[in-house]
């Protein structure tokens, strides 16, 4: 299915089925460090689907699953932003994807990994895994522990370009290079540093200690930018965020946070035009 | 007698409100996953007595979903129904409540 057939098919979708949707907030703010109107949406942490299947606890920020919003479809090329946690031992049997980045951040624990292009290992806390879908692949994913569970974030981002060649990437990353600076996880240049997928996305990490501030400069204009607090608390203009709220943010090309009690956060940035 | 779970999935919107209807009743819990993603999320997480594809995702996804399905519950009945939906009502009756 084409992807504005799939937006259109999943509108739809909702609208039949009958459920009623929660509605992102939406708000022109100015952002106070710069002299340009920013358009934020806020997603609070409780706002997100939530499913207990007793081995799975799942969080989805946007649509997937048994959680269906019209309104939280995606936000610009971010397709899915799910927080799992896996109980020890289980996870998901082997499954196709297709035409689809997909980068996994275990937060906890360990997760087992096997696909199709004969890839086999274990990912752990600190380290991110990217897969490009592409043409196809199928892999597996379960708790690399017998008994712990594993904490772990799943995002799907929209490929620039359809039908890649599939390819996996995993990659560690040091703790202290994100202590109160973005720390770049994810970009679009194999060159540059952390991973990189098909699309025009940059992903950072950051560590900022209680009473700090720091600002993002967008590395591609027009880009969108999703804030995603893990932990603590931020402030980004008017909005306030606690554990596992996020804003996002449109037409502005930076923007500036501030944490009271400190914060560990994501920040993706990502085309908007699918 | 004992919820059946059905699983539809449209990838036409426009079939989307006769599964609904197709799907509601009593003794019946309806999922609808309107996209791949969704509705193989939801075969790997619980067994369903009924799976409908309304629409292809894909050979490859398809087939996968059609598996899924029967390895979670060896008794489901699965089918693919991309056309004209007119005798679908009693085909779905005849698949949820079979004759004894």
């Amino acid at each position: 299915m084409k992807r504005t057939e799939f937006i259109k098919a999943t509108a739809l979708g909702a609208f039949f089925t009958g459920l009623i949707g929660r509605q992102g907030i939406w708000a022109l703010t100015r952002n106070p460090t710069t002299p340009n109107p920013m358009k934020t949406t806020f997603h609070a942490a409780n706002s997100r689907g939530h499913a207990n299947h007793g081995w799975l606890k799942t969080w989805h920020t946007f649509s997937f699953a048994g959680y269906y919003d019209p309104a939280r479809i995606h936000f610009g090329t971010l397709r899915v932003l799910n927080d799992d946690e896996v109980a020890g031992g289980m996870g998901f049997g082997t499954h196709p994807h297709d035409n689809m980045e997909i980068i996994t951040i275990p937060l906890t624990g360990m997760l087992k990994h096997r696909d199709s292009m004969g890839n086999e290992g274990l990912i752990r806390a600190g380290e991110i895994q990217v897969m490009s879908a592409g043409t196809g692949i199928q892999h597996s994913e379960f708790n690399g522990h017998a008994s712990e569970p594993c904490q772990l974030l799943q995002i799907w981002v929209f490929p620039r370009q359809k039908q890649v060649q599939p390819r996996y990437d995993q990659l560690a990353f040091t703790p202290a290079d994100r202590k109160n600076r973005w720390q770049q996880i994810l970009s679009p240049n194999p060159d540059d540093e952390g991973v990189w997928i098909h699309q025009d996305a940059w992903f950072h990490l950051i560590e900022a200690d209680a009473g700090s501030q720091h600002r993002y400069s967008a590395k591609k204009p027009g880009n969108g930018m999703y804030f995603f607090v893990m932990e603590g608390d931020a402030q980004i203009g008017e909005q306030a965020l606690q554990r596992r709220d996020a804003l996002g943010m449109t037409e502005a090309n930076e923007f500036e946070f501030t944490t009271k009690s400190g914060t560990y956060a994501l920040l993706m940035e990502i085309p908007m035009q699918l | 007698m004992s919820m059946r779970r059905i699983l539809l999935t449209g990838s036409q919107p426009e079939q989307l409100p006769q599964l609904q209807r197709l799907g509601t009743g009593e003794h019946r819990e309806l999922l609808l996953a309107s996209d791949a993603p969704s509705a193989m999320r939801l075969l790997q997480l619980m067994p369903f007595d009924v799976l409908v594809l309304s629409g292809s995702f894909g050979e490859t996804t398809d087939r996968w979903l059609m598996s899924e399905a029967l390895r979670q519950n060896p008794k489901v009945k699965a089918m693919r129904r991309f056309g004209p939906l007119s005798d679908f009502q009693f085909e779905l009756n005849t698949a949820l409540f079979p004759e004894p």
